[in-house]
């Protein structure tokens, strides 16, 4: 993560000297730096700069603002940015006082040792990148939980609307089903030729017997009149063989 | 900070005043949780039981014994995720950037310290530690949201396809039900608007003389069946053989009659419209073929066709009839082929023809529903029927109706398949069909003749077929007639390469000669596995009994003993099964075998094969009911158990010395003691009690032995057997019970396999009752084990609703985090645009408002996040409790499934025995029936019998024996 992470620190100090001094050493771990030489110039910095500093190291005495007072302003500014104060011994009130408003995160005495302040300084880089990190997964988490949210509303929209939709289909199938079964069944010739004799009277044994004679005659008058009509005839015997099946 | 309070803090440091001061001052930053060591090995220790785990552990370098670094190298181990600072009173930068750098530690302090700067730097370290533990705890989120996102892609995927593959289902049905009723329209008006007689002819059959007969036939025949109905429902009398039909008597007719005759005509034919559709014939040949509307019988058959007379025929049938009451398999080609009205090959004709016919019969089906779909001519059906006639005239090869419509590109191969399909007839045109022949076993093949045909016979098993060619064929090079052969019969499976066929028709020289032409795979039926024992596993021998009817178990010389490395049991291999296939490639199904497998528990190894159970150390093998082998240590307790040993739960065998005192609970494998007195015993194994037995709640899945039984509880899986008295007990046994020699009153027995008694009661004596051959055993057993399953059942159900209510929880949340996220974007929005129009002085405040409220609401969906990372925990572990019930459950049933198999399998003969006495007021039971002693009995034997009477199917006989 160190790696692919470019910090940009912003050292406030009104000594050029030290400030370049301070720089080197930023350079020396790979780390971006600005400079400013005064509180409000470094105000400034923070507020024209696009994206965040990862670290402030601000000297504490400084003519016009002190570096307590600017790590202050820093702080709403750009509260993520974790923010070092180099004291003297002189400065113990102002150290106190900063500590407690958690204003700083560390402060650090001069003279320094420069391989302590290498580590010190990695260690604050370290923190900030955790939080960055932190503030990337916490908002990976917010626009995932905002797509589940959306995937199982729709969802649930979607299985609302196929479930109408084969319910429609259903219902389309039941009424044909249904008009399949109503309209369409099979005529009952025989209740036909029932009610048919029952208007005429037939219904009688003698009646029916000569009705029969007389429809198989015809039957097989019509049968004769296709034969003769396609040039060929009808069996004689024929109208006898019925009843032998 | 206001939670600092919730933050351990651990000091070592053997300096005790500075860590006084360093208390207070952190006291006054509201740490008001630190624990301090005054060494590294104190501090270790409190490590090892940290809970919560500390969030920061300081150490002084300079300690006696371990020292600092090393002390907070080791706490890495012991835990991982807490910040850890090391004091120092000098200054060596390299050792401490050292440190630093190999991560042993996150911070140093020199001392004497200023004590803002520990404030500061302690502060600092409880902000990363709380970092770190909020990124862990996004981490998991994210991961499981990721999940979550991944999983319901799938859901929506397959609830999508599902979606469209029912619509398609749907729709299907929809134009299926549509194209139905437009055809039920479309006959419906036909049939309405009935054109007559003339048009329905020329549509339904191909005008010729016989077909003209047979449709009049037809609808002469469906006249008289109607008018039979109708008279069978108004009770007239209406038999057309005795009508006289005069062709003039139409001459004599009114035009109301004529009407009304018109009309019942109109109707007939009608009805008959389906049938006159099934006169099918070709105009050509006009073959007789046609002219069956059902399958002649085969003599019928024959007579049509000229092989034999009718005479012939009578005679045969006259035979057939005859030598029926002989033999049943007889049928009429065997008389007609015995008597040489036949020969064997118009046999084979006669039949293939038949099977023709039967296709026919199928094909006009076909034939009319591609007609009544118009899907269609009646030319192409003629001319197919007329192509299949031609066809088997020449070859004796049957085409299928459809087959040769698709060849003449009448209609496309999916037709013929729905249609098919729709008649179902790809199941009816696999053998055995028609070819009666087919039934033949391959052994009894008595192929003499030629036939003239190609002949295809099937084995019974259908796992082959053979077919025999003509000696018109012999020689030639042709075998797409044997191949046509096998499509129509539907073989699929097995069947020789083409080559094969082609070598065979080439080389054959007879007509005898037979070709197997396709072969299944016998289905393989499977062997179970068999475990053979390699140590005693009957029944224990008991040990001697002494004259006062104690018992000496010590003295028993032959309990099985094996040392490690022993084997114990083996299993031989299992064969396992194989599913055959038929020819016409369907599976031949097998049943399936389960692996039995090889348990063993304690002191037991399996083998790394899984083939053998081999002793893991010293002492006694034993089985248990579930059948898994065990090898039992023993422990021994010199005298009684009672306070000073305590309960006494052991996973082998148990000796006691003395007696098993009043309240103890005694849990073991086989348990020998001298007495047992208001104890609780559980034993898998054997219960061997040299004296007797007072005031117990036993249950043993082993054989009991002892001198006297007094006020017992005794459940057991196998025999007891006491010999002396039994005293106010009750014993439910599935094995039974042996008391020779002793007495029972006031007692109530119950044995599966019934029980040997030599006196019941003594005249003065509560009343015994004793019950044989019903195992009350196992069903105690059953509802012990289906209590414990409903037990957990219960459980399952309470956790499962407390999971619901954090799973709901957990989706408000959810949802509550969706709902914050989306207003916060919408602030975010207007921020940007805000911004976007600077100028404005008024926008300035609210921008700064509006961010104030966007970090309040990060705040607040950070807490969300956590308390929802928190309810999950607590449904996975709902979760994993569920799931261990759930194992229990089944860990319950498979242990009653085993228990009952192994108890139901040995039943004994279930009968009472009584040896010497049995007095009045006992009470004798079995299954169903039972009865009271009225009277004194000698030595008797009561068993219950069946009878035949269903109103008392059962009864308990009594038979005396001799003494």
């Amino acid at each position: 993560m160190a790696d692919k992470f470019v910090h940009t620190v912003l050292i406030v100090d009104d000594e050029a000297q030290i400030g370049k001094a301070l720089g080197r050493l930023m350079r020396s771990i790979g780390a971006k730096y600005v400079y400013a030489e005064s509180g409000q110039a470094a105000i400034d910095a923070i507020k024209a700069k696009a994206r965040p500093f990862s670290l402030i190291l601000s000297d504490q005495r400084m003519p016009g603002m002190e570096g307590s007072e600017f790590l202050e302003q820093a702080k709403k500014l750009s509260p993520d940015t974790i923010r070092f104060l180099i004291t003297g011994y002189a400065d113990v009130n102002a150290v106190t006082d900063a500590v407690n408003k958690g204003s700083i995160h560390r402060y650090i005495t001069k003279p320094w040792d420069n391989r302590m302040l290498t580590e010190i300084i990695k260690a604050g880089l370290e923190q900030y990148e955790l939080i960055m990190e932190n503030n990337r997964l916490f908002a990976l988490a917010k626009e995932q939980n905002a797509k589940l949210y959306k995937i199982n509303t729709g969802l649930k929209k979607s299985a609302e609307l196929h479930k109408r939709a084969i319910l429609q289909k259903d219902k389309k199938i039941a009424e044909l089903t249904e008009q399949l079964e109503k309209g369409f069944k099979p005529r009952d010739y025989i209740s036909e030729i029932e009610t048919l004799l029952k208007e005429n009277h037939m219904l009688d044994s003698v009646k029916l017997q000569s009705l029969y004679a007389a429809v198989v005659a015809e039957l097989y008058e019509q049968f004769q009149d296709i034969a003769a009509r396609n040039g060929f005839e009808m069996p004689e015997n024929i109208q006898g063989e019925l009843d032998a099946g | 900070m206001p939670d600092n309070n919730e933050y351990d803090i651990l000091v070592v440091d053997d300096d005790e005043p500075i860590v006084k001061n360093m208390r207070r001052v952190l006291r006054r930053k509201g740490f008001t949780r630190v624990i301090s060591a005054l060494n590294a090995e104190q501090g270790i220790k409190l490590l090892e039981t940290a809970s919560p785990p500390f969030f920061l552990i300081m150490s002084d370098q300079r300690m006696p014994g371990m020292n600092g670094s090393q002390f907070l190298e080791k706490s890495i181990m012991l835990s991982p995720e807490s910040r850890r600072m090391l004091m120092t009173g000098y200054s060596d930068f390299d050792a401490i950037i050292d440190a630093v750098n190999k991560g042993e530690i996150h911070q140093y302090i020199t001392k004497p310290w200023n004590n803002d700067d520990l404030v500061l730097r302690i502060m600092g370290e409880l902000e990363k530690y709380k970092s770190f533990q909020e990124r862990r705890r996004l981490y998991r989120i994210t991961n499981r949201q990721n999940a979550r996102l991944f999983d319901l892609a799938g859901v929506r995927k397959k609830e999508i396809d599902r979606f469209i593959e029912t619509l398609k289902q749907k729709k299907q049905e929809i134009d299926r039900l549509k194209a139905e009723i437009r055809e039920a329209k479309n006959k419906a008006a036909l049939k309405e608007n009935f054109a007559g007689l003339d048009e329905l002819l020329s549509r339904t059959i191909t005008m010729n003389a016989a077909n003209l007969s047979n449709a009049f036939r037809i609808t002469g025949r469906e006249l008289i069946s109607m008018m039979q109905a109708i008279a069978a429902r108004n009770m007239l009398e209406f038999s057309p053989g005795n009508i006289q039909v005069n062709p003039a008597i139409i001459n004599t007719l009114d035009d109301e009659t004529f009407d009304l005759i018109d009309r019942i005509i109109e109707n007939v034919i009608i009805a008959s419209e389906d049938r006159l559709f099934s006169i099918c014939s070709d105009p050509d040949t006009d073959t007789a073929s046609d002219n069956y509307t059902k399958i002649p019988e085969f003599d019928e058959l024959a007579v049509n066709d000229g092989f034999i007379t009718e005479h012939e025929r009578r005679l045969a049938r006259a035979a057939l009839e005859e030598l029926r009451q002989s033999s049943e398999a007889l049928t009429i080609d065997r008389v007609l082929l015995e008597k040489g009205f036949l020969k064997r090959r118009d046999v084979s004709r006669i039949f293939a023809k038949l099977a023709m016919l039967q296709t026919r019969v199928s094909d006009r089906e076909f034939a009319r529903m591609l007609l009544n779909r118009e899907l269609v001519s009646k030319k192409d059906i003629d001319r197919a029927f007329l192509k299949q006639i031609n066809t088997f005239e020449s070859s004796g090869i049957t085409l299928l109706l459809g087959d040769i419509l698709v060849k003449f590109k009448a209609i496309p191969p999916e037709i013929r398949d729905e249609i098919m399909a729709a008649q179902d007839r790809g199941k009816a045109l696999k053998p055995p069909c028609t070819d009666q022949k087919a039934e033949k076993q391959e052994d009894q093949g008595d192929h003499q003749t030629d036939s003239g045909f190609i002949e295809l016979e099937i084995a019974k098993d259908r796992l082959s077929a053979w077919i025999w060619i003509p000696s018109s064929m012999l020689g030639k090079d042709d075998i797409e007639p044997i191949k046509n052969i096998i499509r129509t019969k539907s073989i699929k499976y097995g069947i020789v390469d083409d080559n094969v066929i082609k070598a065979f028709i080439k080389n054959c020289k007879t007509s005898n000669e037979k070709l197997v032409i396709a072969r299944g795979i016998a289905p393989r039926h499977g062997k179970p596995s068999k475990i053979i024992y390699h140590f005693n596993t009957g029944p224990d021998t008991a040990g001697i009994i002494n004259e006062d009817g104690s018992i000496d178990f010590r003295s028993r010389g032959d309990a099985p003993f094996v040392h490690k490395g022993q084997v114990l049991a083996e299993k031989t291999p299992m064969e396992d099964p194989r599913p055959g296939m038929d020819i016409f490639g369907e599976t031949i199904p097998v049943e399936e075998i389960d692996e039995i497998q090889l348990q063993g528990k304690e002191g037991v190894v399996l083998s790394e094969d899984g083939t053998r159970l081999i002793a893991d150390r010293d002492g006694q093998p034993s089985i248990d009911a579930n059948g898994a082998v065990s090898v039992f240590e023993s422990l021994t307790i010199k005298g009684d158990v009672n306070f000073k040993t305590g309960n006494i739960k052991f996973r082998g065998n148990v000796l006691v010395t003395g007696t098993v005192r009043e309240g103890f609970i005694v849990e073991c494998e086989d348990l020998t003691a001298n007495e047992i007195n208001g104890a609780v015993i559980r034993t898998s194994g054997n219960l061997q009690i040299s004296n007797g037995i007072v005031n117990a709640d036993i249950q043993t899945q082993g054989n009991v032995q002892a001198k006297f039984l007094n006020r017992v509880k005794l459940y057991g899986f196998k025999d007891v057997m006491i010999t002396r008295e039994i005293m106010e007990s009750t014993i439910i046994i599935s094995g039974a019970l042996n008391n020779e020699t002793g007495r029972v009153t006031a007692s109530t027995i119950c044995a599966g396999k019934g029980m040997t008694l030599k006196q019941v009661g003594t005249g003065k004596s509560e009343y015994s009752v004793l019950k044989a051959g019903s195992d009350d055993h196992i069903q105690w057993l059953e509802t012990t084990y289906d209590a414990k399953i409903e037990d957990c059942t219960k459980s399952i159900d309470i956790i499962n609703e407390q999971k619901n209510k954090y799973d709901n929880i957990f989706n408000s949340l959810h949802i509550d985090i969706a709902g914050r996220t989306l207003a916060q974007e919408k602030i975010l929005k207007r921020i940007d645009y805000l911004k976007s129009r600077k100028k404005l002085k008024v926008s300035k405040e609210e921008i700064k408002e509006l961010e104030a409220s966007v970090r309040k609401a990060d705040e607040k969906i950070r807490a969300v996040f956590a308390q929802q990372d928190n309810i999950l925990e607590k449904s996975k572990g709902c979760e994993e409790k569920i799931n261990a019930l759930n194992n229990e459950i089944r860990q319950i049933q498979t242990r009653k499934k085993n228990i009952m198999e192994s108890l139901r399998q040995n039943k004994g003969s279930a009968e009472i025995k009584i040896l010497k006495k049995l007095y009045p007021g006992t009470k004798i039971k079995g299954t169903q029936a039972s009865m009271i002693i009225k009277q004194e009995f000698g030595p008797s034997r009561f068993k219950e019998i069946d009878t035949q009477d269903p109103e008392i199917p059962k009864l308990i006989i009594h038979q005396p024996l001799k003494p």
